[in-house]
């Protein structure tokens, strides 16, 4: 599966890199950044928390290309 | 007894707005719930008329469509600029927000308020020990007010040996966002004199800063070196930022963290809950945020547009009352029960789209700084006998103040 950040529409709420920092972090100007773009089916969850609270619905969860 | 007949919902809504008074704030304007069921777009012929928009999506899709729905004028009624012009970012449209967003955000990132969390931490104790060793008092008054500002106003320059003062200042600018407008005038000419005094200490700042060789690592010092390309803040601009963080980083901060821990002071189980296990307490933060929804702004509609299934024109004015957006079912299962364990909460406590909240990440770690002290410093505290906190409406809900009990330590 692959995860990604819409970064023009990313606002920089930070509530993914707050809640799931093993899988993003924040640039400079505090925006997500998604530092494990092809996360381990264990980190699913945590992927799913990131897209569900991100108010802006920035982030997606590409289920595709079983791995 | 007399009966009269029920009021009907044109009626209700013609008498909702935001400045009557709420009590309590668990649920600070019932009509709005009604709304959100039976009308999530409404016009209220009040304050000179305006569109209540009560639905999440309905206030997600406005804050993110800012070319429609522009942030010139957020007040309801329309308040034109008065001694500043109009503040920077809050009022800005695009393509002049996209620059001051791009020069802001860095100063209020993550990474650089990581820094002062032991600062905002020796604040907090601070103001906690004389509470906590007088077994009580009133909290807004001994901390909720001063917390924020004791961290905040040096970062803008201002000095906390005048941290009375500032804070007078900050009460009598927001006297009309508090209030509303005043028909006689005296309430918008508090608010003027009291922001002509604070663009003095201000334009003071700006002229000291000239002639500094080794300027503090502080907000302004950040303000004057921002580039975005070859472009950098002028004066005046630098002016209107300062004057709007001034006026918006301390009461959204007093605010919340006064509904926490009245919350705190009214349902032990959640008290003794954060204060056995402060991992839970960012979660409890998110929830206050969403669950209070303390910040009810507007929208200046730019163009004749069909929105929510009415047909809205240009010039009216849109209030987005985030209580009632965070409220809204259909995007939180049980919206009106306060879980502080709540996952996942992708409330719009600090709005959305391009005006963000710029202070989101420094509210966040105040707020959550503040809970941990609270809990660490006063494991066990109550409302005092016969406390009457005094609750208000407006832009920003909150309480006069909040008196407490506070138990020794076992």
């Amino acid at each position: 599966m692959r995860l990604e950040i819409d970064t023009d529409v990313c606002e920089g709420h930070g509530r993914c890199y707050d809640l799931v920092p093993e899988l993003f972090g924040a640039d400079a100007a505090g925006r997500g950044v998604v530092i494990a773009a092809e996360p381990t089916e264990q980190r699913r969850a945590a992927a799913e928390l990131a897209v569900r609270s991100c108010p802006e619905g920035a982030i997606t969860l590409d289920a595709g290309g079983s791995r | 007894m007399s009966t009269r007949p029920a009021a009907t919902l044109d009626e209700r809504v013609s008498r909702f707005q935001i400045f009557e008074t709420v009590t309590p704030p668990t649920d600070p304007w019932p009509v709005l719930a009604e709304l959100r069921r039976e009308r999530p777009v409404a016009w209220s012929d009040a304050l000179g008329g305006y569109w209540i928009v009560s639905r999440y999506t309905d206030a997600l899709a406005i804050f993110k469509d800012p070319e429609t729905f522009s942030s010139e004028n957020n007040n309801i009624p329309r308040r034109p600029p008065r001694v500043f012009g109009r503040g920077i970012p809050l009022n800005s449209d695009r393509p002049d927000l996209t620059f001051y967003r791009k020069v802001l955000e860095p100063l209020f990132a993550p990474r650089v308020l990581a820094g002062f969390e032991e600062e905002i931490r020796g604040a907090a104790r601070g103001l906690l020990a004389p509470l906590v060793a007088a077994g009580g008092g009133d909290f807004v008054a001994a901390f909720a007010a001063p917390y924020p500002a004791l961290f905040f106003l040096p970062l803008l320059g201002l000095h906390d040996d005048e941290l009375g003062e500032l804070l007078r200042l900050h009460f009598e600018i927001l006297e009309t966002t508090r209030l509303g407008p005043s028909a006689d005038g005296s309430r918008e000419a508090r608010v003027d004199a009291a922001s002509e005094a604070l663009r003095e200490r201000i334009v003071a700042i700006l002229d000291a800063r000239e002639s500094m060789s080794d300027p503090p690592d502080d907000i302004v010092t950040g303000l004057l070196r921002a580039r975005a390309g070859d472009r950098a803040l002028t004066r005046d601009e630098m002016t209107r930022i300062i004057r709007l963080l001034f006026g918006a980083g301390l009461d959204t901060v007093k605010s919340t963290i006064t509904l926490a821990t009245w919350h705190l002071a009214t349902n032990p189980a959640d008290r003794r809950a954060l204060a056995a296990d402060p991992g839970l307490i960012p979660g409890a933060v998110e929830e206050f945020l969403r669950y209070f929804g303390i910040v009810q702004t507007g929208r200046l509609v730019t163009r004749d547009v069909e929105f929510g299934g009415v047909r809205m024109r240009a010039g009216d004015m849109v209030l987005l009352p985030l209580a009632s957006a965070n409220r809204d079912d259909e995007r939180f299962s049980e919206p009106n029960s306060l879980d502080i364990r709540r996952s996942p909460n992708p409330h719009l406590g600090f709005g959305a789209g391009p005006h963000r909240c710029l202070g989101s990440h420094l509210a966040r770690l105040e707020l959550r700084i503040a809970l941990e002290e609270i809990h660490d410093a006063m494991p066990d505290f109550e409302l005092a006998p016969g406390a009457d906190p005094r609750w208000f409406g407006g832009v920003i809900i909150g309480a006069e103040n909040l008196p407490l009990t506070i138990a020794g330590r076992p």
